[in-house]
């Protein structure tokens, strides 16, 4: 180690010496200006999830650590950027979420927080980002061309609103229409059941977020993507509310045993309550004429023969109607998404042969 | 005897959906308060054909149909005289409807 001169050591017992003083005033030591610190800090990245889905444990945990990140973190800087460089699987369910939340986030903090991202590394996700709209979201432009030939990407549709008007989805109904021409309907009415449920149900209360409060993030808004893969139709419904558990009424809580079993977790507690919705059909309103929305989204996956899910919090369930199964799969996770997605999905080629079977005509 | 007949998706919307008025343009109170009652009141027989509609939300049905018992505008034996449906393209839509007018209480 080189020796100090007499000047440098002088200077060096001066400036400690000084330093420790205004540590003691408790007043904060100025910096010396150099060139190294008057750059411009780097905006804060956050890196999404490998897997934008919902339906394992994992990928549910991850998803819901992430937007909660991402609500975090945008209301503190002023540049946000999502790292989309990890992911590698999109799901409908894990990705309309996202979509949602990034959507809110954007009307929300207009001006306050510039958030952006980065292109996603895999191709395929970039296109289903670009095909869906969130690349635009996030101010980016697009670099490739999605063609009928991107079999996994080209039929996924997105929609947003804030009524009960199944018009701000004709897009994606219209590509139902197609893809299941006599059974269309069925899945109509299982959207507007949601669109229903989600504007009078779930947003009652603040969500209580950290954005609540902002009269654009407690818009009663909706979010909704279709999808065809492998021959099967998937429609995707979401909304940022309380959530269907919060949604019911307290007594419901009390019935369901919950509160002799303090040691429940959030998340059984959330997946008991959403499946007494569905097996009651009983809403927070509790008058004789309603009720009978969360009934009515099932029979539109029990008349096709397809799958329900519903993700809602911390909790879910999944009832599985093929080939007359009535299956029920309960969910219950460790942190709660705060707020609801639906998921229908379809397989194309049953339902077509039972409407065949049927002699119902294939187009209207 | 005067007949008035509705073509729902001529008349009122392909996307005929919600509850109240507070829900959109095309939700079941509007189509019962502006479209419906005028037409029940002015005319013996309402014939209303469903056909081409992307779908009936069960809460759209309740307010239009069973709202007219509810709110004391029609008995349900009264609507038994003065309503007619055409649903050729989803025949059940008819029963549900008058499950809605039958179980309506009035208010």
């Amino acid at each position: 180690m080189k020796r100090l001169s007499e000047k440098g050591r002088l200077r060096l017992i001066r400036t400690s010496r000084n330093r420790l003083n205004e540590r003691l005033r408790h007043r904060p030591v100025k910096k010396r200006v150099t060139s190294s610190n008057t750059k411009k800090p780097r905006p804060l990245e956050l890196f999404a999830p490998e897997k934008l889905a919902l339906l394992s444990p994992q990928c549910h945990l991850e998803m819901a650590r992430f937007l909660r990140n991402l609500r975090k973190e945008a209301l503190r800087n002023k540049k946000l950027i999502i790292n989309f460089k990890r992911t590698k699987k999109v799901h409908s369910c894990g990705t309309l979420l996202l979509v949602a939340e990034v959507d809110r986030l954007v009307r929300s903090l207009h001006g306050r927080c510039d958030l952006t991202c980065t292109y996603p590394k895999d191709e395929n996700v970039e296109k289903v980002f670009q095909q869906i709209g969130l690349l635009r979201l996030l101010q980016k432009d697009h670099r490739l061309e999605v063609t009928e030939a991107d079999r996994d990407v080209y039929h996924w549709r997105f929609a947003t609103g804030i009524e009960v008007d199944p018009i701000q989805a004709d897009p994606i109904l219209k590509g139902i229409k197609k893809q299941i021409p006599s059974s269309f309907r069925k899945i109509v009415v299982g959207v507007e059941e949601a669109m229903d449920n989600s504007i009078h149900h779930a947003y009652i209360e603040a969500r209580g977020d950290r954005l609540s409060g902002i009269a654009e993030a407690d818009a009663r808004r909706w979010w909704m993507f279709a999808e065809v893969l492998d021959d099967w139709l998937h429609v995707n419904f979401c909304d940022l509310g309380i959530g269907i558990p919060r949604s019911l009424p307290r007594s419901w809580s009390e019935e369901a045993g919950d509160l002799v079993t303090l040691a429940v977790s959030k998340g059984k507690k959330d997946m008991r309550m959403v499946r007494r919705a569905f097996e009651i059909g009983r809403t927070r309103t509790e008058q004789d004429h309603r009720g009978k929305g969360l009934r009515n989204i099932a029979a539109a996956a029990m008349d096709l023969g397809g799958l329900l899910t519903v993700h809602s919090n911390a909790g879910g369930i999944r009832f599985d109607y093929r080939e007359d199964s009535t299956d029920a799969r309960e969910l219950s996770y460790k942190r709660s998404i705060m707020g609801t997605v639906v998921q229908w999905s379809i397989p194309l080629s049953v339902s077509q042969v039972a409407e065949n079977e049927r002699g119902t005509p294939s187009s209207h | 005897m005067s007949v008035a007949r509705l073509v729902v998706t001529e008349r009122f919307s392909e996307y005929p959906a919600g509850r109240y008025r507070a829900d959109g343009n095309f939700s079941g109170e509007v189509f019962r308060e502006d479209l419906l009652i005028p037409l029940l009141q002015q005319h013996d027989l309402v014939e209303i054909d469903l056909d081409g509609a992307m779908g009936y939300g069960s809460s759209f049905l309740e307010e239009a149909f069973g709202g007219l018992v509810r709110n004391r505008r029609f008995s349900s034996q009264q609507l038994h005289q003065k309503l007619r449906f055409i649903s050729n393209e989803e025949p059940s839509l008819i029963d549900e409807i008058w499950l809605h007018i039958d179980r309506a209480r009035a208010s």
